[in-house]
Parts: structure tokens; sequence; C-alpha cells
């Protein structure tokens, strides 16, 4: 259980985060959404023991980032935006280093190794040097790398970045097998609809001040007031959009180009349809009716301003 | 004794030294380490052979002078990449997010520079032991003491190297601070104090200057010197160990308040919101 209270971060007159609370269990994975700069990595980097919050806190399991930041760390894997890793080294050496470095007992480290590489799907690179990878497989590498000493929690800062179609589909389904596994998972990225794919819950951040956090129905649910519709018509739109205006449970209509009209409907289905048999009993001439859903990427564009800090 | 158990005995981080030695001895992809061994092991070979040669005629404390020499030059370069060049690859964070303290790390570093120092060190030994075995002249003491100045010096220039490395943000940054600085103290400084003050300044560099102390212990001319002869070398030590511990508790408070130093703070990210672009 990951448990967020309060965290606030102030470099001198600039505050990245500003106190945000939030709570996840194991199996959840949390998309984490904000603009550069909007202090996704600042708070991600507080969590993973790196920056020390000017007030708030964060426990993991009981163990508090602050009180006890060595068990915190026993407990995190943490990939940040970049690649970090020593390209001098076989891929087996490399996880073997940090393997130690976690403590994992000298007699369990290959198999653990030959393990987290065939969840990666790294096996037949065991022996290669880490430079001779892809940059999918590095990524991957990075990802077995947080494996090693199997922790619960793990902070992954935009691991998409700069993957090709394939490989970010397949570390969008790693992501999700690990959760599977019961491990909470932490993912920030600027890709809304692939976070909206995978993720069971997700944060919205802004100026450090997390606007929204829950599930990706919930969220989305909360954002629609009203249904949006769109009418396709080879009628005059703006006389359409009139006759719609003035009917029962249409919160707002307008003309959304020369072809379509687009209605923010207060109603469900049999309303609907009931709309949509008064447009054409009045002469109007439609060619197409449906529902706009919302997505993610709506409801981050409506709720943020797109200032930074 | 606990900081010696958890600096030492039960450091995770002792794990650099398996590191350092299979990116030195495993070979990269295209033989490019194993050729640069291949070179250097020629090149001590007929060293040695040499020495072997005329080691009759030989003071083992010239070699134990050359190897202090070459070390001055090589340890910076060993040992300035060992956190600047952590913080280039941008593994510093991961590191710093494993279960080891900050102390740990510079400690294991530290010690893995030491054994990487410390093959070289076996090497030189080696001319050196054949030179004393050869010449029945050689004043075995002496040549320990000239050995034991030789790694306190090499010790504290590991950890020199290491503070500015934590000091400095790439390890080529890193390479120059050293070297500029280990030319300032023991060039520049010298040449001035010598220049400047004549005999006087001989006096003081012959105590206090590494090199020149070496120099005179192989010297049986300077009676004067006879009085100093072992006590000059021990205070350098002393002070070299000094000088290393508290430039490792100066680097470990380097990287503790490393967040809190702007020039280490993360970068901002871009200005531009770009999802909403």
């Amino acid at each position: 259980m990951l448990e967020v209270q309060g965290l606030r971060k102030e470099y001198g007159p600039l505050t990245a985060v500003q106190g945000i609370s939030f709570s996840l269990k194991p199996g959840d994975i949390f998309g984490f959404i904000g603009s550069n700069g909007a202090g996704k990595t600042t708070t991600i980097k507080m969590i993973a023991t790196l920056i020390e919050p000017t007030s708030g806190t964060a426990t993991l399991n009981g163990a508090d980032i602050l009180a006890d930041p060595m068990e915190v760390r026993r407990q995190i894997g943490y990939m940040p935006d970049f690649f970090g890793l020593y390209d001098d080294v076989r891929v087996w050496e490399y996880l073997d280093f940090f393997a130690a470095l976690y403590r994992v007992p000298n007699a369990d480290r290959s198999g653990i190794i030959d393990n987290v590489l065939e969840l990666t799907d790294l096996t037949a690179k065991k022996t290669a040097f880490v430079q001779s990878l892809s940059r999918g497989m590095q990524q991957r590498l990075c990802l077995a790398r947080c494996l090693v000493h199997d922790p619960a929690l793990l902070l992954l800062d935009e691991p998409a970045s700069g993957l090709d179609p394939r490989a970010r589909a397949e570390l969008k389904e790693l992501i999700a097998e690990l959760g599977r596994m019961g491990k909470i998972v932490v993912v920030s990225s600027h890709i809304l609809p692939e976070l909206a794919d995978f993720c069971n819950t997700v944060g919205i951040i802004e100026r450090g001040e997390l606007l929204a956090f829950g599930p990706v129905q919930t969220i989305v649910q909360g954002m629609q007031t009203a249904r949006c519709l769109v009418l396709k018509t080879l009628s005059e739109p703006e006389e359409l959009k009139d006759f719609i205006q003035a009917r029962p449970l249409v919160q707002s209509a307008r003309a959304h180009d020369a072809t379509s009209v687009t209605i923010e409907f207060l109603a469900g289905l049999e309303e609907q349809a009931d709309l949509l048999d008064a447009v054409i009993r009045q002469g109007f001439r439609v060619v197409g009716f449906s529902e706009e859903h919302v997505d993610l990427e709506d409801v981050f564009l409506r709720l943020t301003t797109g200032a930074v800090n | 004794m606990n900081w010696w158990s958890e600096l030492v005995i039960d450091n995770p981080m002792l794990i650099e030294i398996s590191r350092y030695r299979r990116r030195m001895l495993s070979g990269r992809e295209g033989g490019g380490n194993r050729a640069v061994l291949v070179l250097l092991l020629v090149f001590y070979t007929l060293i040695l052979v040499t020495i072997l040669r005329f080691s009759r005629d030989i003071d083992p404390i010239w070699i134990i002078e050359f190897q202090t020499g070459l070390f001055t030059l090589l340890l910076p370069v060993m040992a300035a990449g060992a956190i600047a060049g952590e913080r280039e690859r941008r593994t510093w964070d991961i590191l710093l997010t494993a279960p080891v303290t900050k102390a740990q790390i510079v400690v294991g570093k530290f010690i893995a520079i030491l054994a990487g120092y410390g093959l070289f060190l076996v090497a030189c030994g080696l001319m050196v032991v054949s030179c004393m075995i050869a010449n029945p002249n050689v004043h075995i003491g002496l040549t320990l003491s000239a050995e034991l100045l030789s790694t306190t010096f090499a010790i504290m220039l590991i950890a020199l190297s290491l503070f500015v490395s934590a000091r400095s943000r790439t390890t080529f940054a890193a390479i120059g601070a050293c070297v500029g600085l280990i030319f300032t103290i023991y060039g520049a400084v010298p040449i001035f104090i010598g220049a400047l003050f004549e005999r006087a300044g001989a006096d003081v560099l012959e105590l206090s200057y590494p090199f020149a102390t070496l120099a005179k212990l192989t010297d049986t001319s300077d009676v004067k010197w006879d009085h100093f002869r072992w006590t000059v070398p021990l205070c350098h030590d002393a002070i070299y160990l000094l000088l290393a511990a508290a430039m490792l508790v100066a680097t470990t408070v380097t990287v503790r308040k490393m967040e809190e130093i702007k020039d280490f703070m993360p970068e901002p990210d871009a200005k531009v919101g770009k999802a909403r672009a």
C-alpha cells in the first residue's frame, strides 16, 4: 500500500509540488499525467527518496520515506525518464551489479537474473553488451533492473518516451503483467491514450497540484455533465442549431462547421431517439447522428490550462 | 566499530570492484580493451627484463619515484569518472535509490579504485623486489619507507580525485580539474617556492614535496638530512592518510548536499505544455 500525504516541495520561491495526497493498493497501475514541469518527476523522485520533501510524507507498506528511507528503497524499483545504463558491461553483469547492491544472496542471483530476463524477453541477449541493445531493449533492461529485488512499488518516469510503436506495445503489455503480479505501478507519461489502455487509476497534475485522482472511468464520467452528440446534416447548420437549441433537455448546441452541429444533451438514449425524430420531422436532412465519447485526453485538456511553474 | 562494518565489511557497493574488473578485463566487443591490455603487458615485460638485466645498478627507490610519477598522472584518470561519470551516464539517481547510504557509495568507489591501484602496485612492486634481491647494497628499510610514502600519497590522490569527481558534472571536467590541481600543487607551487626562497625554499620542498623527499632518501651525501631520513616520510604518510580521510568525508558531504546545490538540481523541463499542443 502506497500512501502519499500532503507531499510538498519548494525550491526557494518556486513550489514544484503543492501538497498532494493519494493512495494506491497492490495491483494498481497509476497513470500520472501532466505537462512538462507540472511536478510529476519531482513527486516520483520524492517517493523514490531522491528528493527530500519540504513537507508531507509518503509511506510504502508502513515504511516512511523520511523516517525509514532504506526500507522504502528496498521495496521500490525506480526507472528515471532516461536510460541509466553502464554500457561497457554485459546484460547479465549489469543485472548482477544491481542484484548485489540490493543484497540479493549470491546463490539466488543467477536464477533471479534468468527470471527477469525471461519476463522482459531479453534471455537471448543475456551475454550481449548493453551498448549493443536497441533502445527498446535497453528500456526493457532498465525495467528488468528494477525487478531484480522483487519490489512492491515500481516508479516508471516516462517509460515509453522515444520508443517505436512495437516497443511501446511490448512495454505496455509488460507493465500490465506487472500489475497482474500484484505490484503497485506508477507510470508518468504524456501519451494519454496509452495510459488509458492499461492504467486503472490516473492522477492529473498541473503546477504541482493534483487536479483529479481516481479510476479512469470515474474521472471521465465526472467530467461529463452532459452527453456530447454530433449531428451531421445537409441542411443549413445554423438553422438546425436554433431548432435544437429550443428543444427540451438540450443544454447547448453549436454549429461546428458547414455540415455538423454539436449538442450537449442531458438525457438518455430514448430522449436522444426522440430528438432525432423531431429533427427529421422538421425537414432537416440528416446524414449522421452519433455520440462523441470523452476520453482521457479530453479530460486532461479540460482540466488543465497548460500553465507551468 | 559499526562504521567499519557498514562501510567496509558489509558494504554492498564493494560489488563496484567486480564491475571495474569486468570493465577492464572482460574485453569489450571489438577487442579494444584486450589490445590495450596486451600492449601494456608487452611494455611491462620489456621494462621488467631491462630492470632485471641492470638491477645491480638500479636503486629501487628510483623505480618507486617513477611509479609515484606514473600514478600521479594515472590515478586522476582512473578516479575522476567515479562519481562524475555516474552523473554523466545518468546512473547516479538509480544508484541513490538503492538501499545504500551515500557514505557507502563513496567508500565503495574508493575501495574499488584502490583495488585497481593495488593491481598496478603489485606490478611495480615486482620490479622493486627484483632490484632489492639483486642489489645487496639496497637499504631495505628505506625502500619500504619510500614504498609506503608512495602508497599513502596515491591513497590521498584517489581521495582527492574522488572529491573533485563529486564536484564535477562530467568525467572530462573532473579529469581536467584533477590534473590542473595536481599540476598546480606539485608543479607550479614548488617552482614558485624554489624561485622565491632559494635555499630555504629548497629545504621546505625537501620536507614537504613527496618527489623531493623520495629523491632525498637515496641521497647519502647530505649529512644534515640523516636526522630526518626516517621521520619525514612517516610525517608524509600520516598527513596523506589524514588528508585522504578528510577528503572522503568532504566527498560524502558533497554527495549528500548535491540536490541542494544549484548546479546539480534537476534541469527544469521544457516550459511548453506539450500535451496541450
